[in-house]
């Protein structure tokens, strides 16, 4: 059984300031290729496996635009 | 350190604390206070205080658009007055918590002799004091905490005033608490902020907020990243700091001592102004 976290990003609330992915102790996350509707680069989940769910980038966001959430636990196989 | 705060999400919290309508902040790419605004709400969260009772009073310039954000009571008042107005809405109603959000130019500077009388009169308020390094909404005058030597429109070979050290005022007025902060790390800010609105008496939190645009471009630290690192670097806690002073090499002493202490400078109990006055009432009833 292993725990993961998925990250929602409020992309009309987001300014694209990039202290997310920073200060992400684990590099898990990644600014996105595409344009969010406000015309900046969004930041991503890109290793979901790496993301440990310490909610660092949820409390650093100066515009409240992240949150940490705890995905179903998924039974590994073997 | 994750059983410090009670298991609610930023979504949450945004939808019970925040104006929605006044949404996204105006803040810079980098800009520190949306995170001021962040702890203050956790801290506030954490203590489980009604919203109803408390009131958020600034003055003017970039920190003090806070006020406005948050879904409670609030005044936006003239340069460097806020703790006047605030000062008068805790004399009205003792009951209210008061918090007051100001910058270093709005504060210490426009609003100086009226901090050092608020710290001296020891009301009853938490006085969150952003500072900056400079007057970053007027376009990047030069503020009384700007360090000597740095740049900003009105000194532009380099500023020769020493600045001041605004923890050490009130330390010497002697604020029952007195703390200093970074933004850098979320935990430490938001238990001292919690702490502050919990002591009765005057807390005052200085949190030190980059400025990428008005101060960082200017001073070689341009980008979010440069001057965020900036923080880090030249800050030490100050328990780290007493511990490398009695224990640390030579080396690691020298390498610590131009740098910024970090903390609870001071955490003691002094009578407010409301016990004293409401003493005083009781002493001349007839």
């Amino acid at each position: 059984m292993e725990q993961t976290y998925n990250i929602l990003i409020d992309e009309r609330w987001c300014k694209g300031c990039k202290l997310c992915y920073i200060h992400c102790p684990t590099q898990a996350l990644r600014i996105a290729e595409r344009f969010s509707p406000r015309g900046i680069h969004p930041p991503e989940l890109a290793l979901v496996a790496r993301c440990n769910g310490c909610r660092l980038c949820e409390l650093l966001c100066p515009d409240f635009a992240i949150t940490v959430t705890e995905e179903e636990e998924v039974a590994l196989h073997g | 350190m994750s059983t410090l705060l009670k298991p609610k999400t930023a979504a949450e919290l945004r939808d019970v604390y925040l104006r929605q309508e006044m949404m996204p902040t105006i803040f810079c790419d980098g800009c520190g206070l949306g995170n001021v605004l962040n702890y203050t709400l956790w801290a506030l969260d954490e203590l489980q205080v009604d919203l109803d009772q408390v009131v958020f009073v600034s003055g003017i310039g970039c920190s003090s658009r806070l006020s406005g954000y948050v879904n409670a009571d609030g005044m936006h008042t003239t340069h460097g007055r806020a703790l006047s107005f605030a000062s008068g809405i805790k004399a009205a109603n003792p009951n209210l918590k008061v918090i007051v959000f100001t910058g270093d130019g709005d504060g210490a500077g426009i609003g100086g002799n009226h901090l050092l009388h608020t710290i001296r009169r020891n009301m009853d308020m938490t006085v969150i004091l952003v500072n900056n390094y400079i007057y970053g909404m007027t376009g990047g005058q030069s503020a009384p905490t700007t360090p000597i030597g740095g740049l900003s429109t009105t000194t532009p070979y380099g500023n020769v005033e020493y600045p001041m050290d605004i923890c050490a005022l009130a330390l010497a007025l002697e604020a029952p608490y007195v703390a200093r902060w970074t933004v850098n790390q979320p935990y430490p800010p938001i238990k001292s902020i919690a702490q502050g609105i919990a002591k009765r008496g005057f807390a005052l939190i200085e949190m030190l907020v980059p400025c990428p645009t008005a101060y960082g471009g200017r001073n070689g630290l341009k980008g979010v990243e440069a001057i965020w690192q900036w923080y880090r670097e030249n800050t030490v806690l100050l328990d780290d700091f007493e511990h490398i002073m009695e224990f640390g090499t030579l080396e690691e002493q020298e390498e610590i001592k131009h740098k910024l202490k970090v903390g609870v400078l001071r955490d003691t109990e002094r009578e407010s102004f409301e016990e004293r006055w409401a003493k005083l009432v009781e002493q001349v009833k007839l």
